[in-house]
């Protein structure tokens, strides 16, 4: 009798802990005529998009970024705003509601069978693995990501998306090189059509829990499993547009890609604000 | 009548101010009607082929750039950006990054003349209200890397011609509600690399107003060992003539002239206690690119 009232209590203390865990409080609804600069910083990382924007357009935030395949290797376009410090220390829940109003994608010409992945993505850097024996930059910080759009799974046309769950390790200093831990597709989507995003870090049960909507996945990333031993990291959390392109072998700038992100607004942990 | 005399002496010095201006416009449309049409942005697409995204050197500001476009619309390339300061401990200027569009290199390296068409059709800034000396502002400019000594190593004594149009908050002395300036600046590289350089000559063209289409336009004479300045709307129009200096004996091309069309903003860093936080924002549009026809020619 005793273990199941230990169970019991267990899970009681898990309901309450997620339950107080995900209360949630608005942080910016893009309703001001500008960004502000005292909840965002800018991630600028489109070496390869020409036509772009981030605007505050009725009272949403609009990314919007046009990306042609680089003619050398390069880094994927990312277009989007991370939350400022000191609030983003103390984020360990954050939200989004999101509409993907337009994806264009136009393929390398054959033979070249290069990826083209165009998508949104809300992500987290929620820990640094000590255990990666590696410092300096964010070698070692452990990301999760929930993404929605095309390029990842089956290849996808029309008005279909795919919703995807991630998580990985950095192995170099500007997270340019991951070790895959979790990927997991959510749910099919729809362009056009809006959905909850949000993630949230259990950092005492070791979890992370991926939503969309009323679908949840998690990532039990205890260190049996993933030899991972968590220790506080930088506190980068963000909201962005993401064109991944690969170089064609036939000519320069042959293969694009044009996504469009509105975002109505991003909730966090209700304590973070305090 | 004193006050009389002077405005009838004003308007006589305005009268062949005009005929002068006239007279220069005249040479200037000559200049322009050698010129070739490079892009005149009139589909929906910024052209990939020609033009390349103008990288930001990564500077502390750079992700305070929060704001930002960067497209085509009605016949015209559009810039929008607008760049806070930082809070910091101390007080000084910062520049923040470029933004803007870079011409591939195979077209660039060709062309010894560039006239762009341009208006500022918006500038505002703030600045820090605590006393010290500060100040806030747009660059938007026009600049390439045009020639240099045939046996210089790498880009020493290469030289880097700027046309800038300057909003400033506070406004400068002399400068009208709604106007800005309009100057050139020559800056020579003093290494292989061109990490280190000085500033060769600057000086103010003339000054224009927001929402007004001016055309600026940069030209290098190797033969004659000559490059040009020259700003034109269609009540001021001013050129500045800047001989070679000696060191360079045999004047050629540089292999990667980096012409580009930007914008950078300087917004001073502030005291973490000084609300609300200094910014300065733009709004700037490009008509039209053209250069001298030999640049277009396929080899």
């Amino acid at each position: 009798m005793r273990p199941v009232i230990q169970q019991l209590s267990v899970v009681v203390l898990c309901l309450v802990t997620f339950s107080a865990h995900s209360q949630l409080a608005l942080f910016d609804e893009f309703g001001a005529s500008s960004i502000d600069p005292g909840r965002w910083s800018a991630i600028n990382s489109t070496p390869n998009s020409l036509n772009q924007s981030r605007t505050l357009e009725s009272g949403a935030l609009v990314l919007r970024a046009r990306s042609w395949a680089p003619t050398s290797r390069s880094h994927p376009d990312r277009l989007g705003l991370a939350i400022s410090r000191p609030i983003a220390l103390r984020v360990s829940s954050i939200a989004a509601e999101v509409t993907l109003t337009g994806i264009q994608q136009k393929r390398c010409p054959a033979p070249t069978k290069a990826s083209v992945k165009s998508y949104f993505r809300l992500a987290s850097h929620w820990f640094r693995d000590r255990g990666s024996g590696a410092i300096g930059g964010q070698r070692g910080n452990v990301v999760a990501d929930i993404v929605i759009g095309r390029g990842f799974g089956r290849t996808l046309t029309g008005n279909r998306l795919e919703i995807f769950a991630r998580a990985y390790r950095c192995t170099d200093a500007n997270c340019t090189r991951t070790q895959r831990l979790f990927e997991k597709k959510i749910s099919n989507a729809r362009l056009k059509r809006t959905y909850k995003l949000a993630l949230d870090h259990y950092p005492d049960s070791e979890r992370i829990r991926f939503s969309a909507g009323e679908q949840r996945l998690w990532f039990d990333y205890s260190p049996r499993d993933f030899a991972i031993s968590p220790a506080r990291g930088p506190a980068i959390r963000t909201i962005a547009l993401v064109n991944d392109l690969a170089t064609c072998s036939t000519s320069a700038r042959a293969s694009s890609a044009e996504t469009t992100a509105i975002v109505n607004w991003v909730k966090v942990n209700s304590d973070a604000l305090r | 009548m004193h006050s009389g005399n002077f405005v009838m002496a004003t308007n006589t010095l305005r009268l062949l101010l005009a005929t002068v201006f006239a007279t220069v416009l005249w040479v200037s449309d000559l200049q322009a009607q050698r010129l070739a049409v490079l892009d005149d942005f009139s589909g929906r697409l910024i052209n990939p082929n020609m033009w390349s995204a103008d990288l930001s050197p990564r500077t502390k500001v750079d992700n305070q750039f929060l704001d930002a476009e960067r497209g085509q619309e009605n016949g015209s390339l559009f810039l929008r950006g607008r760049q806070y300061g930082t809070a910091g401990d101390d007080v000084e200027n910062m520049t923040g990054g470029y933004y803007g569009i870079r011409l591939n290199d195979r077209i660039g390296r060709r062309i010894d003349t560039i006239s762009v068409r341009i208006k500022i059709d918006r500038a505002d800034s703030r600045y820090c209200e605590n006393g010290e000396i500060s100040f806030a502002g747009t660059l938007s400019q026009i600049d390439g890397m045009f020639v240099k000594d045939r046996n210089a190593v790498g880009m020493q004594g290469a030289f880097r011609s700027f046309l800038v149009m300057l909003t400033l908050n506070p406004t400068p002395d002399g400068l009208g509600e709604n106007q800005y300036r309009v100057g050139y600046e020559t800056v020579m590289c003093l290494n292989p690399a061109c990490s280190k350089s000085r500033i060769v000559n600057g000086k103010v063209l003339g000054d224009a107003q927001y929402g007004q289409w001016i055309d600026v336009e940069i030209n290098h004479d190797r033969n004659r060992r000559l490059m040009r300045y020259a700003m034109r709307s269609n009540t001021v129009g001013a050129a500045a003539l800047i001989p070679y200096p000696d060191s360079i004996v045999n004047p050629v091309s540089v292999d990667n002239p980096s012409i580009a069309i930007a914008t950078r903003t300087r917004v001073p860093q502030c005291p973490a206690d000084i609300l609300p936080r200094p910014y300065a924002a733009y709004e700037i549009s490009i008509g039209r690119v053209s250069v001298n026809p030999s640049a277009l020619r396929v080899n």
